[in-house]
């Protein structure tokens, strides 16, 4: 590697010292957006000797009469030269060619891109109510599938790039703000967004090498343009509701279920009427609220010739729909860039934030405190409270009321977060810059419990438990990177190299104190036991070679290599550093000469690319073999600390290794108004970092190996088209969808079974096995109602003549057969409407909310739909008989609970009006606007529970839509304002 | 100016290569390692101190009550958990819930063991002296046993992993299920390992595995292997009754109240202390509302069976210290019509999840009635008699009125259940009496037992982990 970097730089030495002398030079820009235009070529009358502008649209030339400019997309430029700087623009014919695409550490044109890119516009993002950055990406990128697995505000998402690649070392994309890689994109503010690339390839992503096998998300910022200062100011306001409610049955029919299920049992009914004639509850009342939203955001932003600025405040409030939950952020940003001399610049960009969250108990249910699930299974002949304040009880099991379970606990979580970085760009010689940047990413996080000591059994039972954990992380890195950038004659060359070293500590502390006196001071000092002080810290560093080489041949033909050398501290000493290149070529067809006469077409090109990437998210020391400390025992009254072995070694842990290639095509036609990207693409990744379940007898839950082999493939079509093009009236239209089949191709043998979405009492309802898909569903085939006992029969598939688990299968795959977007922008006059719709098509759901809504076996109230339960002999029905405990164990994992997850969802529309000019000018504003927004607000599908969109796993990989419990999606209306000073 | 810079820039790239290797060697901050553990005696010592710790998990709190009283006819299942309603009625699946943990946290517990006993036998640090290193082995041995024990009597036989387990490959982990006397028969070799290296007493009255417990636990195993050997029962039974410093407290609740613990009829217990990280939780989920703060049903409610034995015998001493009864309660329990409720009472403090009661798992009492069985199936009747009076006379019963051998061992295992009610051994004592399967149908018909269901199914997920196990039949 040293040697590598030695030559390398003598190379890029000898190189620049033979550069010639200058003459003429300047800037090339866009005449719109004042932009720099990055590859325009540029050539001297007379003597035909040209040049490309940099990527800061700079360029330099021996002198001559007069220059011609041209750059696709753009109108030919020709100019007399008349001074030594000029500072030129040209006019755009096709934007979307000329677009900056930022890549991993630098920039390209948009018709230079070699790799699979998708850009997403951060233009608008102020007037939806969205609370995260990946809410953005929602339905706008091929091949991007973004699920936003629970309703809570604010909550995570998971992003799935071309598919899932590895079964415990995480699947999320690498997100890199301004340059900076980092954790989560929490406390980020969407409308501080500029631009989102999605890098999807191996071409694009290897320069991000051990971190990109889910792909990269590069997140650009806001930035001030020169000569143009502005202040912005949006705020909107809104309401969101749960989008629907789920049937369960009144307090009559309730208390009929109970009393069949009791009698079917052999035991005497539980319930008489009469002594429940009060109350008729429904639950879903009376946690669901009509909850307020608001946004507010001021910026300023402008330059002048040498700096440029960006800074926003913002502050942004989403109640839940769920009473007491909620979501609080704000934030601050401040970019900012200057020019110290002609060849140093100098800026940084910083974000702070702050994020609360008022957390309410989902995803369990209401044996565990549930929220949904209790709403859904606590009786409706209670009341909420009892005479004397605590909260009632199902008078059967005294399990506590939802309403106890939202307002009882107080759970804040309290986020700080800094993430930025400061640079400084040197121009050493005419075509070789240096950058070095120094970027951190901190965070200090705090979680405060209380139970109230009287209001619950459990708060009585400890006087009530106080919990404070606090978590925080300081990671540093430094960049250094060179780029020499030349041109000649027709050849282009662009060649970077760097070396970045990365750095973290992680350090948490926990206590618990039980025993307060009332519910009025909640911090631990109150509590008169302290149960449980600990802290604990962990590290991790990462020290990376980077590189690239971009070569351009007259237009037509692009070769970028890319190599990325990673070496991890969470690797053993064997397996430490790993390797990842990647190469692609571009071939754009439409510059060749014999596609000049072909009018129709106006720009297309060929890309293919193939490279490596690597996943080393486990735990900073899986390879060692550990010892846990805390397994502490008394003697003698006297507590002595234990130490107990809590993990298996393996010193030969090494990188999960993604391959992968892609073929595509960029096709533009009807004079620049039709845009088609389709791309094929297959990722083969081997030696996954799975947590490969152990026989419990060795003591061990699991080990951690590098195993198996994943396979995703499939295609992607995005298209963008200019419907209509008048003065007053534009429509276009986005529209994109993809295919993406995931494959376990091996995990140890055909034999080797890995289980997971365990579901309460009913076992595991996922299949992890060689051949199937991640997360395939797995149980028993249901053959519908006895109508003799009411019992259900289940298919007996090895015809053994016994129903065991031998005889489950594969029942269902939670991952869709394509996944879409249809995006609309209409402007008319001062109008504009912007429609997108999202679908996902051909996935399963395991709605597991039904197991404990229809099961019937215990004293939870059930759903609308056991009304249809089978009563007596003869009778013919789906729904089996009430019985309690269950003996045949109808509610077991089967297909009777697996159902079609596909979904058309309106997922956002806005209506904007913008002040006509002369009002604006009135008024002394650069623009003004007003707009209404709905979010998620219409949707088309079969699925039966709250949404379909739903996992109660999160971003697990194994387990994935499973609905249990889970935070229902919220439809959002939202209205506000927008003054551009 | 210019070679500057790049002499600069490059004398950065290669200083940062050079340092690379040690940038990136990371240590765990928080735990210890294969590496840098075992090194000094107090790593032996908080080895070991973990391996007692597994006594506090919840299968020592917990499900050992529901295995040794509530599956037996002591108990019923009470509370509200479908698992042990199945274990209640004989309807277990490989899936149940406790059947899985319990299997889970009795490895862990032998994992913790082997641990110890695999490195501290090569320590040379000059802190740990040769007595106390034999001390930590021989403790560690006996808490193996103890697992194994457990593991046995809930499953047959199951893998012997005698080793803590270094790695993951396949050959290593995935071991058969061994025979039910290789499982004792490696139990009594820890145990008889053991006896020779632990103390008969600790400094200031810890309750380390002792002497006498070894002895007391290769009494049991002697007694419940497959032939039960009872000249060994006699010698280690023999062993514990002469040596004086164990004696019976003077009232049976003494055992109980709270105020003697590890009294001088204790011979192991495992320690509590209120209030702290190192509290029992356990009398939390069976003792009544009033003792608890709470209103849900609790679990382990004692069996019309068994206070109907208790009458039956006129046994009112140990009846009172055992059950205490409760009415006006917030649930009603169709097993108690009355109204009047019963609840375990040898734990007798809840103390809001966090009591300071220990539990006893062997005491003198035990000890005394294994006694008197070894010598009642070796023809002792006279020495068996006595024995069993001495147990009687402390809870103001009259001497036994057993006749013969058959009446006496009958007569023994009545008082077994009496005298050790709720401290989780029914279950194994009925499974070796070989009378279970006719006890349990006797009491509900609906069980349904047979010899099948004497044992526990292999957890499934432990089945679907290991290729090389075999399920008990039945399942």
């Amino acid at each position: 590697m040293k040697l590598f970097f030695t030559l390398f730089l003598t190379l890029l030495i000898y190189a620049t010292l033979s550069a010639q002398q200058v003459n003429v030079s300047g800037t090339v820009s866009d005449a719109q957006t004042n932009e720099p235009l990055i590859g325009v070529a540029i050539t001297v009358l007379p003597g035909k000797i040209g040049t490309v502008t940099d990527i800061n649209g700079n360029f330099s030339l021996p002198t001559g009469d007069s220059l011609v400019l041209r750059y696709v997309g753009y109108a030919e430029l020709r100019m007399a030269i008349t001074r030594r700087n000029l500072r030129l623009q040209m006019e755009p014919t096709a934007a979307e060619l000329t677009e900056v695409v930022v890549i991993g550490y630098g920039s390209q044109s948009r018709r230079d891109v070699t790799g699979s890119v998708v850009s997403v516009s951060g233009k608008d993002l102020e007037k939806k109510p969205i609370t995260r950055i990946e809410n953005a990406l929602q339905g706008q990128a091929a091949g991007v599938q973004v699920t936003q697995y629970s309703g809570k505000p604010g909550n995570t998402m998971s992003i799935r790039v071309r598919g899932a690649t590895s079964l415990s070392a995480g699947n999320e994309p690498l997100y890199v703000v301004d340059g900076v890689p980092i954790l989560n994109t929490e406390g980020l503010n969407p409308a501080d967004i500029s631009s989102i690339e999605v890098l999807k390839d191996a071409s694009a992503s290897a320069i991000y090498g051990a971190r990109a096998a889910n792909g990269v998300v590069l997140i650009t910022t806001k930035r001030g343009t020169a000569g143009r200062s502005t202040i912005s100011f949006a705020s909107s306001a809104g309401i969101s509701q749960v989008t629907r409610q789920l049937d369960m049955l009144n307090t009559a029919d309730y208390i009929a279920l109970i009393n069949e299920s009791y009698t079917n049992s052999g035991q005497q009914p539980r319930l008489n009427p009469e002594d429940y004639t009060v109350y008729n509850t429904n639950w879903q009342d009376e946690i669901y609220r009509d909850a307020a939203t608001s946004n507010h955001q001021l910026s300023a932003q402008g330059g002048s010739e040498n700096s440029r600025y960006f800074l926003s405040i913002n502050r942004q409030n989403q109640d839940g729909i769920v009473r007491e939950s909620g979501y609080k952020r704000t934030g601050v940003r401040f970019n900012f860039s200057s020019d110290l001399r002609k060849n140093i610049a100098v800026g940084s960009n910083f974000n702070l934030s702050n994020v609360r969250f008022a957390a309410v108990p989902d995803n369990s249910r209401v044996n565990q405190g549930g929220v949904i699930l209790g709403a859904l299974s606590s009786p409706p002949l209670i009341g909420i409270y009892n005479e004397d304040g605590t909260y009632t009880t199902n008078p059967l099991q005294s399990w506590e009321n939802p309403v106890a379970n939202i307002e009882a606990p107080i759970d804040n979580v309290n986020t700080n977060r800094v993430v930025g970085n400061v640079f400084l760009d040197l121009g050493l010689l005419k075509n070789l810059k240096f950058k070095t940047s120094f970027g951190i990413e901190a965070y200090n996080n705090k979680n405060d419990y209380f139970l109230d000591p009287f209001r619950t059994q459990f708060g009585r039972s400890l006087q009530g438990i106080g919990t404070v954990s606090t978590n925080q992380e300081l990671i540093w890195l430094s960049e250094n990177t060179l780029t020499y950038q030349r041109q000649f004659k027709q050849h282009h060359i662009t060649v970077l190299g760097g070396v970045t070293a990365q750095e973290s500590r992680y350090e948490g502390t926990f206590a618990r104190a039980e025993g307060f006196p009332n519910g009025t001071v909640t911090s631990l000092n109150a509590g008169s036991r302290k149960i449980e002080a600990s802290s604990f810290a962990s590290q991790w560093a990462l020290f990376s070679y980077l590189g690239r080489a971009s070569y351009k041949f007259n237009e037509k033909y692009l070769v970028d290599v890319n190599f990325r050398a990673d070496g991890s501290s969470r690797f053993g000493a064997n397996h430490r550093y790993s390797y990842f290149p990647s190469a692609s070529v571009g071939w754009r067809i439409s510059e060749e000469g014999f596609m000049r006469g072909v009018k129709a077409i106006n720009d297309m090109k060929l890309r293919v690319s193939v490279g490596t990437n690597g996943n080393q998210n486990i735990g900073d020391f899986a390879s060692y073999g550990l010892y846990a400390t805390g397994s502490n025992y008394n003697l003698n009254g006297v507590i002595l600390p234990g130490t107990r072995p809590s993990s298996i070694g393996n010193a030969d842990l090494r990188w999960e290794t993604t391959s992968q290639w892609n073929a595509g095509i960029d096709l533009t036609i009807a004079d620049y108004r039709l845009n088609f990207t389709a791309d094929i693409y297959q990722k083969n990744t081997r030696d996954l970092l799975i947590n490969v379940d152990l026989p419990q007898s060795t003591g061990f839950s699991s080990g951690i190996q590098n195993l198996g082999a994943i396979r995703n493939s499939g295609v992607e079509l995005a298209v963008r088209s200019k419907n209509v093009i008048r003065p007053k009236f534009n429509w276009s239209t986005n529209f994109n969808i993809s295919a993406n089949r995931n494959e376990v191709e091996n995990i140890g043998g055909p034999d080797k079974i890995i289980f997971a979405g365990n579901i309460p009492e009913s076992g595991f309802s996922v299949i992890v096995q060689e051949g199937l898909p991640l997360g395939a569903f797995y149980g028993f085939v249901n053959q519908g109602v006895n109508p003799e006992n009411g019992d259900l029969v289940f298919a007996d598939l090895n015809a053994d003549g016994v129903v065991n688990d031998d005889d489950r299968r594969v029942i269902g795959d939670p991952n869709p057969d394509f996944i879409a977007g249809f995006g609309n922008n209409i402007s008319w006059g001062n109008f504009e409407l912007d429609v997108l719709f999202q679908a996902v098509y051909g996935n399963d759901v395991l709605n597991a909310t039904r197991i404990e809504t229809e099961a019937m076996n215990s004293v939870k109230n059930g759903s609308a739909e056991t009304l249809t339960r089978w009563r007596n002999p003869g009778d013919i029905t789906r729904m089996p008989r009430a019985v309690f405990g269950d003996p045949n164990r109808n509610a077991r994992i089967s297909d009777r609970f697996i159902e079609d997850g596909s979904y058309l969802r309106l997922r956002n529309i806005t209506l904007t009006y913008n002040l006509p000019a002369v009002a604006q000018k009135r008024m002394r504003l650069q623009q003004a606007a007003l707009f209404v927004s709905g979010q998620n607000i219409w949707t088309l599908t079969n699925y039966s529970g709250y949404d379909p969109e739903v996992n109660r796993d999160g971003g697990s990989s194994t387990s994935q839509g499973i609905d249990y419990g889970t935070y229902p999606q919220a439809r959002l209306f939202t209205g506000g304002i927008r003054f551009d000073f | 100016m210019n070679k500057l810079i790049y002499i600069s820039g490059l004398t950065l790239v290669l200083f940062a290569g050079g340092c690379a290797k040690e940038f990136l060697d990371r240590e765990p901050i928080s735990e210890l390692t294969e590496g840098n553990f075992f090194k000094t005696r107090a790593d032996a010592e908080a080895a070991l101190v973990a391996a007692y710790d597994a006594l506090q998990s919840e299968y020592y709190i917990f499900d050992r009550f529901i295995n040794g009283d509530v599956i037996a006819d002591n108990c019923y299942a009470g509370g509200d958990n479908p698992n042990n309603f199945q274990l209640d009625e004989f309807k277990v699946t490989p899936i149940n819930q406790n059947v899985e943990r319990d299997w889970r946290y009795l490895y862990e517990g032998i994992s913790r063991a082997s641990a110890v006993l695999d490195n501290v036998a090569n320590m040379t640090s000059s802190d740990l002296s040769e007595a106390r290193k034999q001390e930590i082995l021989g403790e560690a041995a006996a808490l193996r046993a103890m697992h194994y024990f457990q593991l046995v009597n809930l499953w047959g036989g199951v893998p012997l992993v005698l080793k803590k387990v270094n790695s993951t490959d396949p050959r290593e982990v995935n071991l058969p299920r061994a025979s039910v006397q290789e499982v004792y028969n490696a139990i009594i070799t820890d145990l008889e390992f053991a006896l020779s290296r632990v103390s008969a007493s600790y400094p200031q009255g810890e309750q380390r595995i002792t002497i006498a417990a070894v002895h007391a636990m290769l009494a049991k195993a002697f007694a419940h292997q497959p032939t039960p050997n009872w000249s060994q029962v006699l010698v280690h039974t023999t062993a514990i009754t002469d040596n004086l410093t164990y004696q019976l407290t003077n009232t049976f609740d003494q055992l109980w109240d709270g105020q003697n613990e590890n009294s001088r009829e204790s011979i192991f217990e495992v320690q509590y202390i209120g209030g702290t990280n190192e509290a029992n939780w356990g009398p939390q989920l069976w003792l009544p509302p009033n003792l608890t703060g709470d209103n849900w049903r609790k679990f382990n409610t004692p069996s019309n069976n068994l206070i109907a034995a208790f009458d039956a015998a006129g046994d009112v001493v140990r009846k009172n210290s055992s059950i205490t009864f409760r009415s006006n309660l917030p649930w009603s329990d169709p097993k108690f019509p009355s109204g009047s409720i019963p609840f375990p009472f040898k734990q007798r403090l809840a103390n809001g999840w966090s009591s300071p009661n220990n539990f006893i798992l062997l005491r003198l009492a035990d000890v005394i009635l294994l006694q008197a069985e070894a010598k009642n199936e070796q023809n002792d009747l006279d020495g068996a008699r006595t024995d069993l009076n001495s147990i009687r006379t402390r809870v103001n019963l009259p001497a036994t009125n057993a006749s013969n051998k058959d009446e006496m061992r009958d007569a023994i295992m009545l008082e077994r259940r009496l005298e050790l009610a709720f401290e989780g051994h029914r279950w194994f004592d009925l499974k070796r009496s070989g009378k279970a399967v006719a006890a349990m149908n006797a009491i509900n018909s609906n069980y349904q037992v047979d010899e099948n269901k004497l044992l526990w199914p292999i957890p499934q997920t432990e089945m679907d982990r290991n290729p090389n196990l075999v399920q008990n039949s039945g399942y």
